[in-house]
């Protein structure tokens, strides 16, 4: 997905082109997802998270200025709704078993890259993973966005990348 | 392979549904509507700042036109010069390089953008010659060069992608050019080319995607040429893993192998020869020896004494048999050890075995006897060293380079005889490659199908 791809979506979605919207959706669904995963941790919660992602895109349209970064602006809806969902999290009351049950992943991730990550990777360094492959962030834009040194978002990477590559070549033997 | 981000974004594809039903008939709260909800304003505070709004209005009017215009001055001679930009190519056979061309329709940059390009473009003469030269004149000096290298099997259907982005000249000049150098050559090769944006170019290259024409030829100048030391640099052992456990090394191998199996066979009954000789000596009534019989015993100790007409005949027999080995494979064998030595390696890589085995060569099985391989072709002389060390997975990047050279220099070696063997027929005319596009489009459907099917 590029950029203007997607800035140029969001300025058809803000005329009220439903179509642009479908299609806004297809483009960016993997990134949403991805980001949300990473605060989330829980597939379940990530694919709800996703879709309320996508109403309050909707809902809010009309504050998107056209031909402002839009991929700034999705991830910024989807980190609030994230850091929301977390707070929540945090203050509901402990659950029984039986609920814990009801929110077990949809989607088996058993095998496959996104459990690899899972397993071997921080959030953060997920989150860098996610911003730099999917979003096509440089480095340099990741800094700016989790208020990180460019330096650091480099060598985060590129470690996360050797410990993803080492435990996927390990799960093919 | 699919490389991980493939995989993972391939997982992502499955695994996430469609948009929801609510998300779906939820309407969209468009600039529009929420215009509409302004006008529930009242009449009066319209008026008021409809009034307003006309002074504005008029500012702002006079401050677009101005703006609209200084735009144009600005932006126009960039719109007329956009021919003047250049263009960026991708060359697909396997191998894969994208070209930068300048405004002039020079190459400015060479990149591979795939492990089997890094063959190619490890021969920094051939990258030099691609330099400043034109973009139609460098794809055929890549183009050609890949042939040599055995990238393009002429024997079978095969075909060549040119993909561009930018000014269209620079694509149609050097498609044209690319059908020629076949049609020359007398070979039919269906040659594809295509028109793409930065976005799907940035994607068929394998590059991070890029907004603009200009940031792409940024990026490509940026590039290292060699693809193992841009994709990053840890990986270059997995690029090589690429180069050598596909047809690669074993391809070349097989034919290095099937050279010289006359000179085992030929080794391994020379040696059966000297065995036979010495065990002749050895088991003979006129040897002197008492305990220790072998030549070269006999030779060294009884050298005073006079030796029977036979016996001598013998040992005479064994001297020449040595003298030939030596000057045949350049070894000389200085006791009876070193013979067994090398009797050895036979018996545990027979000639039979050999054959079997270059019956159905691969990689893994090349590898799995390549202590036995190297002990036979030494014993007949061939240097092995070379793909002692291309065996070897280089530690650092210059090791990787200086492997991919020699083993660049090993496939021309390996398919010069194919390569000299295209030409020598007539050159094909114009209409030939038209029908010969008709038939592929009638057969597959498009060309662009029957790229896919030989690429699948």
């Amino acid at each position: 997905m590029s950029k203007a791809e997607i800035n140029a979506l969001l300025t058809k979605t803000a005329r009220g082109d439903n179509a642009a919207f479908e299609k806004l959706y297809i483009v960016t669904r993997k990134g949403v997802f991805s980001f949300l995963y990473t605060y989330l941790r829980n597939y379940a919660d990530a694919e709800d998270a996703m879709q309320t992602v996508y109403l309050k895109i909707k809902r809010g349209i009309a504050s998107y200025q056209a031909g402002t970064n839009g991929s700034a602006w999705i991830l910024q809806i989807a980190k609030n709704h994230a850091l929301n969902e977390l707070k929540k999290r945090r203050q509901a009351p402990v659950t029984d078993d039986t609920e814990s049950v009801a929110k077990e992943p949809v989607y088996s991730m058993e095998t496959g890259v996104m459990q690899t990550m899972n397993r071997v990777l921080s959030e953060e360094e997920q989150r860098i993973v996610t911003l730099h492959v999917l979003w096509g962030y440089k480095h340099r834009e990741i800094g700016a966005l989790l208020a990180c040194p460019t330096g650091t978002v480099t060598s985060k990477y590129k470690r996360a990348i050797e410990k993803l590559r080492k435990a996927l070549k390990e799960e093919e033997r | 392979m699919k490389s991980w981000k493939k995989r993972w974004k391939d997982e992502l594809e499955t695994m996430l549904p469609a948009l929801s039903e609510e998300v779906r008939s939820e309407p969209i709260l468009s600039s529009q509507t929420a215009n509409q909800k302004q006008e529930k304003k009242s009449l009066f505070s319209r008026f008021q700042s409809w009034l307003a709004l006309r002074k504005k209005r008029f500012y702002a009017g006079v401050a677009c036109c101005a703006a609209a215009v200084i735009a144009l001055c600005v932006a126009l001679p960039f719109a007329l010069s956009t021919s003047d930009a250049g263009a960026a190519l991708i060359v697909e056979i396997n191998p894969r390089a994208v070209f930068s061309v300048d405004g002039d329709g020079k190459v400015t940059a060479v990149v591979a953008t795939n492990a089997d390009a890094d063959v190619i473009l490890s021969d920094r003469a051939r990258v030099e010659e691609m330099q400043g030269e034109s973009v139609e004149r460098a794809v055929q000096v890549f183009v050609d060069y890949a042939a040599k290298l055995g990238y393009l099997d002429l024997s079978s259907q095969t075909a060549v992608r040119v993909s561009a982005c930018g000014d269209e000249t620079a694509l149609t000049k050097t498609g044209e050019t690319i059908e020629n150098y076949f049609l020359d050559k007398g070979v039919l090769v269906a040659v594809l080319t295509e028109d793409l944006t930065t976005d799907a170019f940035c994607e068929r290259a394998g590059l991070a995607e890029v907004e603009t024409f200009e940031a792409l030829t940024e990026t490509i100048h940026e590039l290292p040429c060699l693809y193992s030391e841009w994709e990053t640099t840890e990986r270059f052992d997995e690029i090589y893993g690429q180069i050598v456990s596909l047809d690669g090394i074993a391809c070349v191998y097989e034919r290095f192998l099937r050279d010289n199996l006359a000179k085992i066979e030929q080794g391994a009954l020379d040696v059966l020869r000297l065995i036979e000789y010495n065990n002749a000596i050895e088991s003979s009534e006129d040897n002197p020896g008492f305990l220790l019989k072998d030549y070269w015993h006999i030779r060294e100790n009884y050298d005073n004494v006079t030796f029977t007409e036979t016996f001598a005949a013998q040992m005479q027999t064994m001297d020449n048999a040595l003298a030939d080995y030596e000057r045949t494979y350049g070894t000389r064998i200085e006791n009876v050890v070193a013979l067994l030595t090398v009797a050895n390696g036979y018996s545990g890589f027979p000639t039979a075995e050999i054959v079997a085995l270059l019956e159905n060569f691969t990689f893994e099985k090349m590898f799995s006897r390549l202590v036995d391989i190297t002990v036979v072709l030494n014993n007949v002389g061939v240097d092995t060293s070379v793909w002692e060390a291309l065996c070897k997975i280089p530690d650092t990047i210059e090791e990787y380079v200086q492997n991919v050279q020699s083993y660049a220099l090993l496939r021309l070696e390996r398919f010069k005889p194919n390569y000299e063997s295209w030409g020598t027929g007539e050159a094909l005319s114009q209409q030939a490659y038209s029908d010969y596009i008709d038939t592929l489009i009638e057969q597959y459907g498009s060309l662009e199908a029957y790229w896919n099917n030989l690429h699948e």
